[in-house]
């Protein structure tokens, strides 16, 4: 799908098109509920957050100015979305059974993979140990890659505040992992 | 920016935390959900009906012909209110009996009928009978199968009920097939807006079983029904048509090929 593609379904949504809003949704359902996972820590939070964003996103779809920002706004949404349902609930906690789910799906457990998956977690912990609004930059940052230009905009910050706060996350995460964890290549 | 062994191990670990998470999604009905949710929120398009039973006769446009008198465990019902989606909530016959467990019937559906009538989608409708101070005393969910062959429109509608039919004060006809009778009705409809008051010259064609008055609609209109009830296992079915030229020999065919 290309940009000018996407700019023509956000100005269908934008009429009422339900058929548009589908193509969008299935799109970005997946990097949406990844990053609401991320964010929250559970899928249980990623799943409201998931189906609250696109709700909104249809509802105030007219609010959104310019259609080839859809992509941004509708991550901004997520974050508004994210940051209210997670403060109402004043819970952080990750999916401790993530990866026995992960195991049921029967992969090997060799020394050096359960060595890894036993490194993975300690930096998931450590994430998940951050506060909302860094663990929020560090996501955006690191898993959607998104340049930090981009995350001010959905964040609604100063271009500086985030580079500050990425600053700031990954100074906490050093600290919070364990060193032998810091040095081994993954 | 660095890229710092660190820098790799967070992003490594996101990704691989992300996958996990995706193993673990529940995703079949969330496009079902977020469309609920959006009827839910916005209420636009919602055909909210509600009927008042001291008129005399109710014919829901999810086609659940009610009749007269109800009594109930929990009191007398002077009015139904029932609300769905006026899009269809299910577009896959394949999602039938997800559908009926939802509203607790079972409907014996086909996906096609010999006339011509095929499957286009399933609605779940929220229903409440509510006595005369507005209380709703009886709560349920009611399934709706819509057919289409080419414009005409067939619904089937199975509510976890039993039916009410009144046959000395309405000019059913009565049909038996199978062990199982089957009442059918045809009915001239005025729809209008909350609040409307009837003539007495509507009035007394109530009273008669010549017309009915639908409440609900935003603007008054017309339009001409056909009805067949009947029960199966204690449960309601009912096939509704408006408007459709569809004999009623065809539409009886219909009702005798649901088993």
């Amino acid at each position: 799908m290309n940009e000018m593609t996407e700019e023509m379904l956000v100005a269908h949504m934008k009429l009422g098109d339900r058929y548009a809003f589908e193509q969008l949704y299935n799109k970005y359902r997946a990097s949406v509920y990844r990053t609401a996972c991320l964010i929250s820590g559970n899928t249980q939070d990623g799943e409201d957050i998931t189906q609250e964003t696109f709700v909104k996103a249809f509802l105030h779809c007219r609010e959104l100015k310019a259609n080839t920002a859809f992509r941004y706004w509708l991550f901004k949404i997520l974050n508004r979305t994210a940051w209210q349902l997670l403060n109402s609930k004043k819970t952080e906690l990750p999916d401790e059974h993530i990866l026995d789910k992960a195991d049921a799906h029967g992969t090997l457990l060799t020394e050096d993979f359960l060595l890894q998956r036993e490194q993975q977690n300690e930096v998931w912990q450590a994430v998940m140990k951050l506060n909302y609004k860094l663990r929020l930059i560090v996501v955006l940052y690191y898993y959607n890659e998104l340049p930090t230009k981009q995350i001010a905009k959905i964040t609604g910050c100063y271009e500086g505040t985030v580079k500050s706060r990425l600053f700031t996350a990954r100074k906490r995460l050093k600290q919070l992992l364990p060193e032998d964890s810091q040095q081994h290549d993954i | 920016m660095k890229n710092s062994k660190l820098d790799h191990q967070i992003k490594k670990c996101l990704q691989e935390q992300a996958k996990l998470f995706e193993q673990s999604a529940d995703t079949d009905n969330e496009w079902n959900q977020i469309l609920s949710r959006l009827q839910e929120q916005k209420m636009e398009d919602n055909q909210m009906k509600h009927f008042n039973l001291k008129k005399g006769i109710i014919a829901t446009a999810a086609a659940v012909l009610v009749l007269g008198t109800i009594s109930i465990a929990s009191g007398k019902v002077t009015s139904i209110v029932s609300h769905s989606l006026s899009f269809p909530e299910y577009t896959k016959y394949t999602d039938l009996s997800r559908a009926e467990a939802r509203a607790g019937v079972i409907s014996d559906a086909p996906e096609g009928f010999s006339n011509g009538y095929s499957f286009y989608g399933i609605n779940i409708s929220s229903d409440s009978y509510q006595n005369e101070d507005g209380t709703a005393i009886d709560q349920f969910k009611s399934l709706s199968v819509e057919y289409r062959n080419g414009s005409d429109r067939v619904k089937y509608d199975i509510q976890p009920r039993p039916m009410f039919i009144d046959t000395e004060k309405f000019p059913y006809e009565v049909f038996e097939q199978d062990g199982i009778s089957y009442y059918y009705l045809e009915m001239r409809n005025k729809w209008v807006p909350v609040g409307y008051e009837p003539t007495e010259e509507e009035k007394a064609r109530m009273e008669a079983g010549t017309l009915n008055i639908g409440v609900g609609a935003s603007e008054i209109s017309y339009s001409d029904s056909k009805h067949i009830t009947w029960e199966v296992n204690g449960q309601a079915r009912s096939l509704f048509c408006m408007d459709n030229d569809i004999s009623k020999e065809d539409f009886l065919n219909m009702a005798f090929e649901i088993q």
